[in-house]
């Protein structure tokens, strides 16, 4: 039985079929399976997909279907974990969010898709973010990293606001801060005080990673 | 006024009328049964006075057909744009076609290729050089939007962009702005008389946020015209689909032009295309394809079937150099976009997308822009030119034409002369050191620097800009962007 819903999440994941994803999810819960292990399983199967748009066999469309998927299983299996009193492992959490005044979602949601094929737990926080829902994330998550995003040269200030308020609050040396977004460069990046830029989703991966030192 | 910009005889249409005619009732469908989100109160209030059923709590709006009908009627056949000399005045609309520049974030460094933060030096130089170009009907935004952190700090990038091309170029402008700085930029463009565009800026799909509403008000208020742009990317913040990205584009648009008839009727918009292509590989837009051309001439078939005027998004590389790809998605792009009855396409200057721009690279896309203007200003068909009797005067072998005054009449009249194309014969171009094209643009460059210069602004506006850009500059300094 294990084996079976173990097989059937992978391939849901890799069919990129959310439902299926979330319903195996549920099984695996019902049927008191290891969550680590469960949620093991779903970083294999987006792994493998990660895998294949690296060797250019698959595509963006396949990586965001496959990461939808996993992102309908994971609530679930969370849950479980909080009431079981368990701890989830996971290669680092980041919080991840589009600046306040700035709604725009494609570049920011690429940076989710990529970071949990890596195995990173994503807590998105959606766009046209304010300080203070990221600060209240930081508190609550206590992520490794912070990562913000802003299209607009007219908001790209906000990602400052946000340092500026964490520093504030004294959360600045707990989290590393990574900024993106067209509207931002590697001088931007420096004056505003981020750890880290990278003006591309993919290279975002490789930052977030050296962040944590991992 | 002396007319700018070259005519289009006979545009090309890429939809047949059946295809136009979808096209036209999905986008009504769209903003009647999905609606759109207006992230704005007064909108929202002027909108269901209109008549539109309005969900206060999702900030939707949807538009029933014939109100879309009645302000896609009632939008204005011509924009107007008032520049800073009476002369650059240009009047948009009708098959008229006008070049703008392509406007990228930074600059670039064109011995290392490295994307590098505009100076003031970079901005004099593309303003200089812009200002000079013939071929560059426009100034709009210039070429660059980022200004380094020294210059202005933020935001006030945004003013001080605008108070330094009111001072360096005489052509006329595009504004942008957002919440809490449109007052300023405003007020800057009428100090010194310009009627300039204002950019009003989407958030695909079927989003428009309330700091760019602010500014459509501001315009409304100021009497400037409006250019508003959904930027679309097929397969990400618009179905895959060429036909449903078109259709959504056209919804998003037309929902301005909507907002902008009900708040003051008449009033002049340049609606604006950004559409492009998803990257499936590259997770990265594309906007160099084949497809944004396509996409571009079916925007401009659809609003000049509106008599609307129409921007493009015109001519783009993803090409990182001024490289084979990048002259070959260039001029393939602003041929189309050019032949399909664009009103204004965004031209001279991109390198890289709208991630960097450069003035060289404009000096070359000029001479595109003049080979396109020849070809649109077409044959001369009149006796003189048909050179019937000449050609009997002639007559065969061994009679030629080179030393007939009719040839002298005539032949730079017919022949374009283009500045940087290389036409000498190949020891000549041996001897002058085998120099490419991105050698005689630099050289052109040069020349241009070292001779073109722009009036300054009367003493008593330059003022005034300096005194308004303080205000507006201390005023976003506190508060702390």
């Amino acid at each position: 039985m294990e084996a079976e819903i173990l097989e059937n999440l992978k391939k849901a994941v890799k069919e990129y079929d959310p439902e299926a994803a979330a319903e195996w999810a549920g099984r695996a819960v019902q049927e008191k399976l290891d969550v680590n292990a469960t949620l093991e399983a779903l970083t294999e199967a987006i792994r493998e997909v990660g895998d294949g748009f690296g060797r250019g066999e698959l595509w963006l469309p396949d990586l965001v279907g496959a990461a939808d998927a996993l992102i309908a299983a994971t609530p679930i299996l969370e849950e479980e974990l909080g009431k079981r009193g368990e701890k989830r492992k996971v290669l680092g959490t980041v919080v991840l969010g589009t600046v306040a005044g700035d709604i725009h979602d494609i570049g920011k949601t690429m940076v989710r898709t990529f970071l949990t094929a890596e195995g990173f737990d994503v807590v998105d926080l959606g766009v046209n973010v304010g300080a203070d829902r990221f600060i209240e994330a930081v508190k609550e998550r206590e992520p490794d990293i912070l990562a913000m995003s802003a299209l607009l040269t007219l908001t790209a200030p906000q990602q400052k606001a946000v340092i500026e308020t964490l520093e504030a609050e004294g959360l600045r040396d707990k989290v590393k801060i990574m900024v993106g977004g067209a509207a931002v460069n590697t001088q931007f990046a420096e004056q505003i005080g981020a750890d880290g830029y990278d003006p591309t989703a993919v290279g975002a991966v490789k930052l977030a990673r050296r962040l944590i030192g991992a | 006024m002396t007319m700018k910009g070259f005519v289009v005889k006979q545009p090309i249409n890429v939809l047949r009328d059946e295809e136009l005619e979808m096209v036209q009732g999905a986008m009504l469908e769209i903003l009647e049964r999905t609606g759109i989100v207006f992230q704005h109160e007064k909108a929202l209030d002027v909108l269901a006075d209109a008549g539109c059923k309005v969900d206060r709590e999702e900030m939707r709006v949807r538009i029933p057909p014939y109100l879309v009908e009645e302000s896609l009627r009632m939008c204005p056949s011509r924009v107007t744009l008032k520049a800073r000399n009476p002369k650059h005045d240009v009047i948009l609309g009708g098959n008229r076609v006008h070049f703008c520049p392509w406007l990228g974030m930074n600059a670039v460094d064109l011995d290392t290729w490295e994307q590098k933060v505009p100076t003031e030096q970079d901005f004099l130089e593309s303003t200089t050089v812009l200002d000079y170009l013939d071929e560059v009907h426009i100034h709009g935004f210039g070429n660059y939007i980022n200004v380094d952190q020294e210059v202005a700090p933020g935001l006030s990038a945004y003013p001080w962009g605008i108070a330094y091309n009111l001072r360096h170029t005489e052509k006329a402008l595009f504004g942008a702005a957002i919440l809490g700085i449109e007052q300023w930029i405003v007020e800057m463009f009428q100090v010194v008389g310009v009627r300039p565009a204002m950019l009003v800026s989407g958030a695909p799909p079927l989003t428009w946020p309330g700091h760019q509403l602010t500014v459509l008000f501001a315009s409304a208020e100021a009497d400037f015209p409006i250019t508003p742009f959904s930027g679309v990317a097929a397969g990400s913040n618009s179905p895959a689909t060429l036909a449903g990205t078109i259709a959504q584009n056209y919804a998003e648009v037309a929902a301005i032009v909507v907002l902008a008839q009900t708040i003051k009727p008449g009033m002049e918009v340049l609606v604006g295309n950004y559409s492009q292509v998803m990257g499936m590989r590259e997770a990265a837009v594309l906007q160099g394809g084949v497809e944004s051309a396509l996409m571009d001439a079916a925007w401009s078939q659809i609003w000049r079937s509106n008599d609307i005027p129409r921007t493009g998004c015109g001519v783009r590389s993803d090409s990182k150099s001024l490289d084979y790809q990048c002259a070959v998605e260039k001029t393939m792009s602003a041929t189309l976009a050019v032949l399909a009855g664009s009103n204004k396409v965004y031209f001279q200057g991109g390198v890289y997308d709208e991630l960097y721009a450069s003035h060289v690279a404009a000096i070359m896309d000029n001479d595109i822009a003049k080979m396109l203007g020849r070809f649109l200003q077409g044959i001369n068909v009149i006796d003189d030119t048909l050179a019937v009797d000449l050609i009997d005067e002639v007559g065969p072998m061994p009679g030629h034409f080179l030393g007939e005054r009719h040839t002298r009449d005539w032949w730079m009249r017919e022949q374009l002369l283009p500045d940087i194309a290389d036409r000498l014969s190949y020891p000549e171009w041996v001897n002058r050191g085998k120099k490419d094209s991105l050698a005689r643009a630099k050289e052109k460059c040069r020349e241009i620097l070292a001779t073109h210069e722009v009036p300054p602004l009367p003493p008593d506006q330059d003022k005034e800009i300096t005194k308004i850009l303080k205000s507006a500059s201390e005023t976003i300094k506190s508060w702390g962007l």
